[in-house]
């Protein structure tokens, strides 16, 4: 079952195309990391999906219904879009009651403590610094235990002790059994938290699937060092030179049978491994890949 | 409607907290208290109480407008509707809950209108208002014997309260600059720019019968003319109140009333469902 099913999504504002049919999947259960570089069209399928916008063509799907048809198709969901921003007069309490109201749930008055500001209570989001507001408006999206997180670059102007915090809120909800849809720019604040990962680049989703297999999916790479670079380089079928590091495409048949060539000619072998790719190289080919 | 309630009481309490909707009642009862004690024909509360009324009708709408303006494109150019609409709200219940919330708006602000403008009379206190009258103030019989031969016959408080009563025929023109507000706010992002827009139609419709060159008849048809047109009103529907018969006040007039004041917060939704919140 899809928490979040995008099909063929294009949007265009005036002259610029911010989505040229995006595909998009997002499993239920699963915490789903959103990448791209800014002005890829992450925004925009995100506001899509909380019906702030309206796509030109293509359908937006919210557990199987269409969020332009149904009002209903948001009710299990949760959006923090962008940064949070909230009526200047309004105490983080009469933001969160507010937001209850307009959800229909009962106002969740412990919520503050679990994003780190419960100090804040009954101080006016006039006053609140911008990380303050993203954490109120974590609150916000926290409230009523949401099937669905929908959250546009939460960590956005939070300090280090924010972003930690921010993991373990995703980790806990996702744990929870709610499906979070997030999206980053950053890799760094979501590797390794990431279940399932689509990056998307000009307009479309270039990768998508479960991180395990989006890693999988790359040809394996070894890492050799040696004591005689120039020597061992001729005896290696697709092996690339970096500096004193050796790369060879291939996997454990080919680290075995690399290591017995290079022993046998005399070479010294010091470190034979396996390079693991990471989200941020897959994110990184695929963004730095010519159009 | 979705998210209709909420978006009414949330509205409503932030009017209650919003400057301009409290400038705009202390602007009202002065313009009723201060206007209408300058009125020069000092002798007849009936007058003063029309001359603060056409004071204080107009300083209402000009606010409402301007409030009901800065509703919708305020929560756009704050970004806050980015954190009411996927809540979920429908937006047409966003919009029509923020019409309801103005609405009381413009209720209360005639009744602030009608009592400081009631209160302002009373100093003269109320005598003659037709052609024809009997006895001292309070036990006074008026007699309509105009040309269409109405006489009935009735006590000075009774006139008196229905003529505030009548009063209420300024509460279409009310509810039309409300929705003429939010119309323009719904369509333009930028609250200040709303504002100016909003304002800028309300004026010339203001006298748009003279542009027209329409009869008087007619022009009472534009809702916003019930502020300007306000004294035939008054004067007309309390008599008409008197008969217990319902006014020959122009059917087509109720008729436009009822089709604006309804019809242009619909419009205003309507019109917001389809637009891009990209702010």
């Amino acid at each position: 079952m899809l928490a979040v099913t995008c099909e063929g999504l294009k949007k265009r504002y005036g002259v610029h195309v911010a989505l040229r049919g995006l595909d998009l999947e997002v499993p239920q259960g699963t915490l789903f990391g959103f990448l791209g570089p800014n002005g890829a069209g992450k925004s925009t399928t995100l506001r899509v999906l909380a019906d702030l916008v309206r796509a030109d063509e293509g359908t937006a799907k919210l557990f199987g219904h269409d969020v332009r048809r149904h009002v209903a198709a948001t009710q299990r969901t949760t959006f923090l879009i962008e940064n949070a921003v909230f009526p200047p007069w309004l105490t983080a309490r009469d933001v969160l009651r507010r937001t209850a109201s307009y959800m229909r749930v009962e106002y969740d008055k412990d919520v503050l403590e679990r994003v780190g500001i419960p100090q804040a209570r009954d101080r006016k989001t006039g006053g609140f610094s911008h990380g303050m507001k993203q954490r109120l408006g974590l609150a916000c999206a926290l409230q009523g235990k949401p099937d669905l997180l929908v959250l546009d670059e939460p960590q956005n102007g939070l300090d280090p002790q924010g972003l930690r915090a921010i993991r373990t809120i995703l980790a806990e909800e996702h744990a929870r059994g709610a499906t979070v849809l997030v999206s980053v720019h950053r890799l760094a604040e979501v590797e390794g938290l990431c279940t399932h990962a689509a990056i998307v680049v000009n307009g479309r989703v270039a990768r998508q699937g479960a991180v395990e297999s989006l890693l999988g999916d790359d040809r394996p790479r070894l890492r050799l060092l040696v004591d005689d670079v120039a020597k061992a380089l001729p005896l290696l079928q697709n092996a690339e030179r970096d500096g004193d590091t050796i790369f060879l495409d291939g996997d454990h048949a080919t680290a075995a049978a690399a290591a017995a060539k290079l022993t046998g000619a005399g070479i010294a072998v010091f470190e034979l491994a396996p390079v693991r790719r990471t989200l941020d190289d897959i994110y990184l080919d695929e963004v730095e890949a010519p159009a | 409607m979705i998210g209709a309630w909420a978006s009414f009481r949330a509205e409503l309490r932030d009017l209650s907290r919003h400057p301009l909707a409290w400038l705009g009642a202390l602007a009202v009862a002065t313009a009723a208290a201060v206007i209408g004690a300058r009125e020069p024909i000092r002798d007849n509360g009936y007058v003063i109480f029309e001359a603060a009324m056409q004071a204080a009708i107009p300083t209402a709408i000009y606010f409402l407008v301007a409030v009901a303006a800065i509703s919708v494109a305020g929560d756009r150019t704050r970004g806050t509707v980015r954190w009411i609409l996927p809540r979920p709200i429908a937006r047409r219940g966003y919009v029509l809950g923020k019409a309801f919330a103005h609405a009381v708006l413009a209720l209360v602000l005639l009744v602030l209108a009608v009592t400081s403008s009631y209160a302002t009379a009373q100093g003269a206190g109320f005598g003659d208002v037709v052609s024809n009258v009997n006895g001292d103030e309070d036990d006074a019989v008026f007699r309509f014997v105009e040309d269409e031969a109405i006489e009935p016959e009735f006590s000075a408080s009774t006139m008196r309260r229905r003529t505030m009563f009548a009063t209420f025929l300024a509460l279409p023109a009310l509810l039309t600059a409300t929705g003429i507000g939010l119309l323009v706010s719904t369509i333009l992002a930028s609250s200040a720019g709303a504002v100016i827009a909003a304002l800028a139609v309300t004026a010339p419709l203001t006298y748009l019968p003279e542009v027209l060159g329409l009869t008087a008849e007619n022009a009472r048809n534009l809702p916003l003319r019930a502020s300007t047109d306000y004294l035939d009103q008054v004067r007309e529907f309390g008599r008409h109140l008197a008969t217990a018969s319902w006014p020959d006040y122009p059917a087509t007039a109720w008729m436009w009333s009822i089709g604006i004041v309804v019809g242009l917060p619909l419009l205003a939704a309507a019109l917001f469902f389809r637009r891009d919140i990209t702010d």
